[in-house]
């Protein structure tokens, strides 16, 4: 379900609806095809109870394409991050390879209107075929996490037709408190409970 | 508030819902804030499916008291308390451990009720619906605790108010789904326009919550909550956004309709024992002259039991609006003092499907919880002064 929730997204996206991080008009992204798996290592963040919005710290998260995946080209494709219905893209060409191609970098603006991604980090670990990946997004909609804690928020790296997903808790220690934390991952309920299955 | 919903065996492969009513006396109403849920379950393979804490609303509670403390199986909660058990209002819901709060400013307030009708407020009725699924090959326990938190003094700026809205089951009245009406799954707005039609002199039933209609607000209001009520052969529940201009205004992507394809709502709940919730955040402003319409889907025999009655007529369905029929239950005798100025021939036969007070008759309604809007129209009251 959460799959279909980030798949409506990216349609959006290919529409021409979404926002981008660097505000400017986008090429789309393709519909993921290639769905993959990324694996968690907790994660903190910061949250501006008046606005809602908060800024995420990703650390070495782990992004396994799927097997069957036509190949990774982070610096062809389209990015995207989206987390619930946030998406935060990085054009194509705008990841910058580096080091024989194996780490792809990003570095944005400092957002206006606070909302964007400020710096993302993919690295190829040709041994397994795996990616690490890093970023810090700005402006991230934790407006929910006001009356409802943990959320549980399906997270999805898109690059191209391939994606990594992961369904991850985010929380915060009090409804007053300005830290959020991404401690494990979670069963999204909407997957079980039907009257959430739209 | 601390709340305990005591230890309960859910066999192996089974599907368990059980409530537990607890009865807290108090003269003055406990102005919520927070709170939180954590369910407990011992072993592998058994899981919450929904934790929900209700609000009791009616005005026998010491009726409903009887079932203090202990463990009802119900599927729910439909199988305990006295006639007006419908009167309340979902508070709370989670798994695991969850947390809630209203937003900063706003309190719910969890007032006492009598203990019967007309009678002073002697307490607090709290009902938790617990549901847990064993998927494992031995018996499991599960458990729960509930903490509720008092909104903290001079932070109280807007009461949380309830909606519950009912008008859509007035003219319910569903045929059983025998020869010739086989098939039949009946909407709300079908028996709401019919009887609309049938009674031209009365002012229109609307079936909508909003300013200016009974137990509505009295202008801007802000929706904290949607919820909806049904019996068990409520099929779907469905709940529209109806803009100024008397359109519907849902939002792009809303919930399907699984009985009118191509339509869709603002909330819609598919199971009547776990309505589930659609919470605002920020909380939605509805104007004045914007309402909430709902409906109902109702299935008397189609895809659940037909409903059974005693026949009052011999060949005539029992069964109107306003009269349900009396159900088979203890036989049909000739005569019944429950049932005073009734004849029943005897016969157990299959009846209209009507809104009721047991749980073999239904119930549409449309709940939640709203508080009225900052001068401005604006939901946000941090600015407002407290109210005490």
């Amino acid at each position: 379900m959460p799959r279909v929730r980030i798949a409506g997204l990216v349609l959006l996206l290919t529409a021409g609806l979404g926002r981008s991080s660097s505000a400017q008009i986008q090429p789309p992204i393709a519909k993921p095809v290639f769905h993959g798996i990324l694996q968690l290592v907790p994660a903190t963040g910061r949250m501006d109870r008046k606005t809602g919005t908060g800024t995420l710290v990703i650390r070495r998260w782990t992004f396994i394409p799927n097997p069957d995946s036509n190949g990774v080209h982070p610096e062809q494709e389209p990015t995207l991050v989206a987390l619930g219905d946030d998406a935060f893209l990085m054009a194509a060409g705008e990841l910058h390879p580096s080091r024989g191609g194996t780490v792809f970098t990003y570095r944005g603006p400092r957002p206006t209107g606070g909302r964007g991604m400020r710096r993302f980090r993919l690295t190829h670990r040709p041994a397994d075929s795996f990616y690490t990946v890093s970023f810090k997004v700005e402006g991230v909609d934790l407006e929910r996490l006001n009356i409802e804690d943990p959320l549980c928020s399906p997270l999805a790296v898109i690059v191209g037709d391939d994606d990594g997903f992961v369904s991850v808790a985010v929380t915060s220690p009090s409804f007053v408190s300005r830290r959020v934390s991404l401690p494990r991952i979670c069963i999204d309920p909407s997957a079980s409970w039907p009257w959430l299955g739209r | 508030m601390h709340l305990r919903f005591p230890r309960l065996a859910v066999p192996a492969g089974a599907n368990t819902e059980a409530c537990v009513f607890l009865r807290l006396p108090a003269q003055k109403p406990f102005e919520l804030a927070s709170w939180d849920i954590r369910t407990r379950s011992s072993g592998a393979g058994l899981g919450a499916l929904h934790f929900l804490v209700y609000v009791y609303t009616g005005e026998r509670l010491a009726e409903f008291s009887k079932d203090a403390g202990h463990i009802v199986p119900s599927r729910g909660c439909l199988d305990l308390g006295p006639v007006d058990r419908d009167r309340r209002q979902l508070v709370a819901s989670g798994f695991a451990r969850t947390r809630g709060a209203l937003p900063q400013g706003v309190a719910l307030s969890l007032n006492p009720v009598p203990a019967v009708p007309g009678g002073p407020p002697e307490g607090i009725g709290l009902l938790l619906d617990g549901n847990w699924s064993n998927g494992g090959s031995r018996t499991r326990y599960a458990s729960a605790r509930v903490v509720l938190h008092r909104a903290p003094v001079h932070t109280v700026r807007r009461l949380a108010q309830p909606i519950f809205e009912r008008s859509a089951e007035i003219a319910l009245d569903v045929p059983p789904n025998v020869s010739p009406n086989e098939g039949h799954v009946m909407s709300t707005e079908t028996s709401t326009a019919a009887y609309n039609t049938a009674h031209p002199e009365a002012p229109p039933v609307r079936d909508t919550w909003g300013a200016g209609i009974t137990g509505g607000p009295a202008g801007d209001a802000c929706v904290l909550m949607l919820t909806g009520h049904m019996h068990k052969r409520g099929r779907f529940f469905g709940v529209d956004l109806i803009g100024s201009d008397g359109q519907v205004n849902n939002p792009v992507g809303g919930f399907p309709n699984r009985f009118e394809p191509g339509r869709s709502h603002l909330f819609a709940a598919v199971d009547y024992t776990d309505p589930g919730i659609l919470r605002f955040s920020p909380p939605q402003p509805l104007r004045a002259t914007e309402s909430l319409h709902y409906a109902c889907w109702d299935d008397n025999g189609v895809t659940t039991p037909v409903r059974l009655g005693c026949e009052e007529t011999q060949g005539v369905t029992p069964g109107r609006p306003g009269n349900p029929a009396k159900p088979c239950t203890f036989g049909c005798p000739g005569t019944d003092p429950e049932y005073p100025g009734r004849t029943f021939t005897g016969a157990c036969v299959p009846a209209n499907l009507v809104a009721g007070e047991t749980p073999d008759d239904e119930v549409c309604a449309l709940a939640g919880w709203y508080f009225d809007a900052a001068p401005g129209s604006g939901c946000d009251v941090t600015g407002l002064p407290a109210l005490r």
